[in-house]
């Protein structure tokens, strides 16, 4: 019998991964990171105690990053520009713990102004920068056709749930329903609707096996 | 599309593993043509009808 795609060998796959399924790991980071803004938005809790919150919910992001790879070789979509673009991941996202934990710390101890505080506002972003440069950069090295037509469509899916969010939450905010959001919420709400576009693909790959 | 990929394999008793190596995509891309879920470019279309020694038309053919 041929091999069908992820949705026959993914069951047996996410069974051998069992609690290490990306998408738990995805679930409990994105949750974690939700909880956290809820406390810090009804002043719960306060630094360093939100720090080490943020630390220990973004070390998630390594076993993520592991379980992703599992599954990319039990689903057959395995290439050397997704094991490369895993990679970056990985270096984003422990980048962005360190240079979040250092700017805040540093904020909150010596309080800088000027050019200084500047600097340092500055440095959390550059690994979300460096994570949209992987992502545009996966685009131009994977060689497989059809990953790289999934990865655009999940892509065109993501940009379609920020602008609603960005919206919506917009114009909650214009009357008073929703507290402030700050702008770099952009990206994670864009990195969710990327999840969420995948999800969707494996979905209907699934319910539709072909001919 | 349609396409005789699958039978083309068989006679070859080639999985889709194999196949997929020897094209230089993933499993998962043979799969998705194999089951006309995805209609390759015609340079993929090309290197298809090189490896199985056919022309385009012989494999691929209008639904």
């Amino acid at each position: 019998m041929p091999t069908k795609g992820c949705g026959v060998n993914g069951k047996r796959a996410a069974s051998r991964l069992a609690g290490t399924h990306p998408a738990s790991w995805g679930a409990l980071f994105g949750a974690g990171m939700i909880l956290i803004a809820w406390l810090e938005k009804s002043h719960r809790i306060a630094w360093p105690w939100n720090l080490v919150l943020v630390a220990l919910v973004s070390s998630s992001l390594i076993p993520l990053s592991l379980s992703a790879r599992n599954r990319s070789i039990h689903c057959g979509v395995d290439s050397a520009a997704t094991r490369q673009y895993n990679r970056r991941a990985l270096i984003w996202a422990l980048s962005y713990m360190v240079l979040l934990g250092f700017a805040l710390t540093v904020r909150n101890t010596w309080q800088p102004q000027g050019p200084l505080l500047w600097l340092l506002a500055l440095l959390p972003s550059l690994p979300i920068v460096y994570y949209v440069w992987s992502l545009g950069r996966y685009l131009r090295e994977e060689q497989d056709e059809y990953l790289r037509m999934r990865q655009i469509q999940a892509g065109l899916f993501a940009t379609g749930f920020l602008l609603v969010a960005a919206t919506v939450w917009g114009f909650l905010e214009t009357f008073g329903v929703t507290p402030h959001a700050e702008g770099w919420w952009a990206v994670a709400v864009w990195a969710i609707g990327l999840a969420l576009g995948s999800i969707i693909q494996n979905w209907r790959e699934r319910a539709d096996p072909g001919q | 599309m349609n396409n005789r990929l699958k039978i083309l394999r068989a006679e070859r008793n080639w999985s889709q593993q194999d196949l997929a190596e020897r094209l230089g995509v993933s499993r998962q891309s043979v799969n998705a043509i194999e089951t006309g879920k995805y209609d390759p470019s015609l340079p993929l279309a090309f290197r298809i009808a090189d490896l199985f020694e056919a022309r385009i038309e012989a494999i691929f053919v209008r639904d």
